[in-house]
């Protein structure tokens, strides 16, 4: 490897380095003990934290709503977000282009918490869409204050990743080959179920893990949308230092959920080495 | 010519070095003349900012702000930098401040002889660690517009089908446990039965409209009509009457009172922090903050605001509990209140 090499590698070395300290003080913190009522931890290094976190239903339900809710939230992003990716990268209309790209840009430059009272406004008891029922004659929907508003915000929140993120797979793609299919006699969609879905598999796996994992540590919506009922490892994290200040329990959830992320990320990975093998012809 | 412009350029050096002396010396007599504050943002807009120009110019001490979203927020960012806090006050609720108080590398005990004001204290209000600036009752923050019959006068009012998916209650992190010992008071519990609580907010959660996470979240829910009635307190009765919204408040049988207030943090700078905590409790500030904040007063020299004092608990009414028994528990009966709300 080369002097310039080295040198160049140097700044990511030292972020990488950085996550590595904050992540090992993390794993220390979460290997000691708070003594009830009090506000100090202390030592000697013990597991306790990890063998009661594994015992406790509380912690074991946070888990699997918050893998119940990114798989959903993942699959909807595919149903919404592939559509959005294809108009995007395949439509000759300019201004259509520019109006969704408008649309995808402006939600990533507005905050999380403007997005949460957006959603509040839209979705509460008196919001906009419980105002359009009422206009005719429906009942009021209960849209906020459980996993649906969550799982809306979350969505509107991951989407823009996700259809930047294919967008570029499927600008890749050359449109040639779609024509070729038609040319052949193929339909619209039998072209693209043979053709354009096998060619985009590895940029939607990618789309997918990108969103998954970001609805994996989602906080702000769980916690300003959920009303209290919606508890994922985000938030239970955060509850145990509100409630009792539980600074090493906290640790020791977020150390799990960062192996959780990491396993996740893991077979997600696997998957998509698969689907480049076998639709993209890359090399295992 | 050579000469003269030598000597300008060691004019202007010399006078570099002596700006530079000067105004590190200048910034260190500042640094001496400040007290930095660790405060939650609305404190420090309505009830600190108001009366700092005043402040510095009786004792010349410049107070700082550092806003903090929540006090175990603000504990955790004290612990992190506990060489070198960088805050010379704290402000914590009473619970929270207990437990704290259990850090004595980070913490000092009140200088006594330095706070002539907490003679003028009404019982409870401070201890050896903690000194409260205010309190105030929990109770039902409503709207008489939108509630039937346009008043609320029990707890087991808001739990009738009229106000169902309409009223907010606190999630436990919030006012540490009160709606858990609230409703267990209610159903024969008590701080060390708190079952009957719990079995009770599981058996209405599909009553209530949100567990909220922040008194901002009811709040606003109230002020937009999302929901009859909240938990809370007066503060937020005095908030919203200043956006014009109608609001009332009733403080039932039981009304949990809760302390918040002030500790001294270990940052060397124990002097100017005494003085800002005994200007806190002087009666001139105790009236300016029960005005503005509509919270009650600590200092028994001074009446509450009027708007307060219609909705105070009667003495039969109010509970206090014991905030240590809080701390040692908060945790489990969070879990198990989870786990009701969740089934």
């Amino acid at each position: 490897m080369s002097r310039a090499t080295i040198l160049l590698m140097l700044p990511a070395l030292l972020v990488l380095t950085l996550f590595g300290v904050v992540l090992a003080s993390f794993a220390s913190v979460s290997l000691m003990v708070l003594d009830p009522g009090s506000a100090v931890f202390h030592g000697p290094p013990t597991l306790a934290n990890y063998t009661r976190l594994l015992g406790s239903e509380g912690a074991w339900r946070a888990v699997l709503t918050t893998l119940r809710l990114s798989a959903e939230i993942t699959v909807l992003c595919v149903l919404f977000g592939y559509p959005l990716a294809r108009v995007l990268a395949r439509s000759h209309s300019r201004s259509l282009r520019r109006v969704i790209l408008f649309c995808l840009v402006a939600t990533f430059l507005s905050g999380g918490v403007t997005r949460a009272y957006a959603w509040l406004i839209i979705l509460g008891n008196q919001g906009l869409i419980n105002q359009g029922l009422r206009a005719v004659g429906l009942p009021r929907a209960a849209l906020i204050n459980n996993e649906f508003a969550v799982v809306v915000s979350v969505l509107n929140f991951v989407l823009p990743f996700f259809v930047l993120t294919l967008f570029g797979a499927l600008r890749t793609i050359p449109e040639q080959l779609e024509h070729a299919a038609r040319n052949l006699g193929a339909s619209r969609l039998r072209s693209f179920v043979s053709v354009t879905l096998p060619l985009s598999l590895p940029g939607l796996a990618a789309a997918t893990s990108l969103c998954f994992a970001l609805s994996l540590g989602a906080f702000l919506f769980p916690q300003m949308l959920g009303g209290g009922r919606v508890h994922v490892l985000a938030t239970a994290i955060y509850d145990r230092i509100q409630a009792s200040y539980d600074i090493p329990s906290a640790a020791a959830l977020a150390v799990l959920f960062f192996l959780l992320v990491l396993l996740m990320l893991a077979v997600v990975g696997g998957l998509r080495r698969l689907v480049a093998v076998r639709f993209a012809g890359e090399a295992a | 010519m050579t000469s003269s412009t030598t000597i300008s350029r060691r004019c202007l050096l010399a006078a570099i070095a002596a700006t530079a002396v000067l105004g590190a010396g200048s910034n260190a007599f500042a640094q001496g003349k400040q007290v930095k504050v660790m405060t939650f943002g609305s404190t420090w807009e309505r009830v600190l900012k108001p009366l700092a120009p005043a402040f510095k110019q009786e004792t010349g001490i410049e107070i700082v702000p550092i806003i903090q979203n929540s006090s175990a927020e603000g504990l955790a960012k004290l612990q992190a930098s506990r060489q070198s806090p960088g805050v010379d006050v704290w402000f914590t609720g009473e619970a929270i401040a207990m437990r704290a108080a259990t850090d004595k590398e980070l913490f000092v005990p009140l200088p006594k002889d330095k706070l002539p004001n907490l003679g003028k204290l009404i019982p409870g209000a401070s201890n050896d660690m903690f000194v409260a600036y205010w309190y105030f009752p929990t109770g039902i923050v409503y709207r008489p517009d939108l509630v039937p019959g346009g008043k609320v006068t029990a707890w087991s009012d808001i739990f009738q089908p009229a106000f169902k998916n309409a009223i907010a209650l606190p999630a436990p992190t919030v006012y540490p446990g009160r709606t858990i010992l609230i409703a267990s008071l209610l159903n024969g519990g008590s701080i060390d039965n708190v079952k009957p609580g719990i079995e009770f907010l599981g058996k209405m959660r599909d009553h209530v409209a949100m567990f909220n996470s922040s008194d901002t979240n009811a709040r606003r829910a109230l002020a937009r009509g999302e929901i009859m009635a909240m938990i809370g307190s007066p503060s937020a009765v005095k908030e919203l009457a200043d956006q014009n919204i109608a609001v009332a408040m009733v403080s039932p049988k039981p009304t949990p009172l809760i302390f918040e207030g002030m500790m001294m943090v270990k940052n060397g700078n124990e002097d100017a922090a005494a003085t800002f905590i005994n200007r806190s409790l002087a009666a001139d500030w105790q009236k300016h903050m029960t005005d503005i904040y509509n919270l009650g007063p600590v200092n028994k020299e001074v009446a509450p605001a009027e708007a307060l004092v219609k909705v105070l608990p009667t003495p039969e009414n109010a509970v206090t509990f014991d905030e240590a028994k809080i701390n040692q528990r908060l945790g489990e009966w969070t879990e198990e209140f989870n786990k009701a709300i969740a089934k």
